[in-house]
């Protein structure tokens, strides 16, 4: 074998060898992504119509407490109660506007 | 004397016995306006006359008797539906004392005892056809919404103050987050002087809202029953409806205070090294 053949035969193995470890590579990033994706919650409250408030995305970058998750279940929170507080407005107004039915005498 | 003068002293022997009958007490059967059958022993054709119209009047007074029974009925209904709602109402309230909360629903539960023996009351008066006893539980039907009248506000705004207090507090610890948030958005460098504003805004807008609601539930926590007393009625009235005014600036506190958390949570998202926070309009929530 000549020279130069065996030269375009190591730089052939060398393409197949940095090939292989690439596709490996991407192949173990993808398989350590895919828990990643099953493991996350539905997303409930992003602008979904039926649900009012902020739709706050989850962030890791703050302590539990004051997290973008805990804000958003707070305004869940409040936007329910407030729904509930405009019911009691409604019948406060209602009972102050009360009629009896008038009776026979 | 002849048959034709037989017949006409008969026949104003009967009338005159009819109209006896009709003025007085002695021989009318009820005090609520349908006193139309007498009690009069006249012959032949007369006593035709009598048995008719006695048979119009014991129907009339059927229908009368049906007509009070069902009025009474759907007021008595109508008030036992609304005291039971806010009963349910009251026991699910978190911020009022256990004595409160027992004071309120015991009145609740007297009122709705009440309305219940009285519903019994009057299908037994009907029943027996007693209309003097009809016309006293009808009676006791209008003297009673006085009382059913300043309970329900009374209660319904006791509710809708407790409501206050409790969105107050779910706030209050967003509050909290919020400046968390901001402190950390400023020490990465960022500007927060509009969040900052905004989040004094919200804690000004939620203790005004606590203060409204103490006000108002203090307000009507110790009117009493007028008793027919048109000027205590006057002043009830008076002061459940500035109760109420209180509860509704309380709620439009809310409205702006929840403005004020979006806004601080839309401009957390474009801070720098902060959260990914996005926000959806809550448009129509009330």
């Amino acid at each position: 074998m000549s020279t130069t053949g065996k030269t375009v035969l190591w730089i052939v193995i060398a393409v197949i060898v940095v090939g292989g470890g690439i596709w490996w590579w991407v192949a173990s990033q993808s398989s350590a992504a895919a828990p990643t994706a099953e493991t996350t919650p539905p997303a409930a409250n992003q602008g979904a119509p039926t649900t009012p408030g902020a739709g706050v995305t989850p962030s890791s970058s703050y302590p539990s407490g004051d997290s973008d998750q805990s804000i958003q279940q707070d305004m869940a929170s409040v936007n329910a109660q407030m729904n509930g507080l405009g019911s009691d407005n409604a019948s406060v107004t209602q009972s102050l506007n009360d009629q009896p039915v008038q009776q026979a005498q | 004397m002849n048959k034709k003068y037989i017949t006409i002293l008969t026949t104003a022997c009967a009338a005159g016995a009819i109209v006896a009958a009709m003025v007085s007490p002695a021989f009318a059967q009820t005090s609520i306006g349908v006193g139309l059958t007498a009690s009069a022993t006249v012959s032949t054709g007369a006593a035709k006359v009598q048995v008719q119209l006695g048979a119009r009047a014991a129907e009339a007074l059927a229908t009368r008797i049906a007509d009070i029974e069902k009025r009474a009925d759907q007021e008595i209904t109508r008030r036992i539906d609304a005291l039971n709602a806010l009963s349910a109402r009251v026991n699910a309230m978190v911020n009022l004392s256990a004595s409160e909360k027992n004071s309120l629903s015991s009145s609740i539960q007297s009122q709705i005892t009440a309305m219940n023996t009285l519903q019994t009351q009057i299908s037994a008066d009907a029943t027996a056809n007693s209309t003097s006893s009809l016309k006293t539980d009808v009676q006791s039907i209008t003297a009673s919404y006085r009382i059913f009248a300043l309970i329900l506000p009374q209660g319904s705004i006791e509710a809708a103050s407790d409501r206050v207090l409790t969105i107050g507090g779910i706030m209050t610890d967003l509050g909290t987050k919020l400046s968390s948030r901001i402190s950390t958005a400023q020490a990465a460098g960022n500007n927060v002087s509009a969040a900052t504003t905004a989040l004094t805004d919200f804690n000004d807008k939620i203790a005004d809202a606590s203060t409204q609601a103490n006000a108002a539930a203090t307000e009507v926590a110790s009117l009493a029953p007028d008793k027919g007393d048109s000027t205590i009625m006057a002043s009830n009235t008076a002061a459940l409806k500035d109760a109420r005014s209180k509860i509704l600036a309380a709620q439009q506190d809310f409205i702006t205070a929840r403005a004020d958390a979006t806004a601080i949570i839309k401009a957390l998202a474009t801070f720098k090294g902060s959260a990914t926070a996005t926000t959806t309009a809550a448009a129509g929530v009330q």
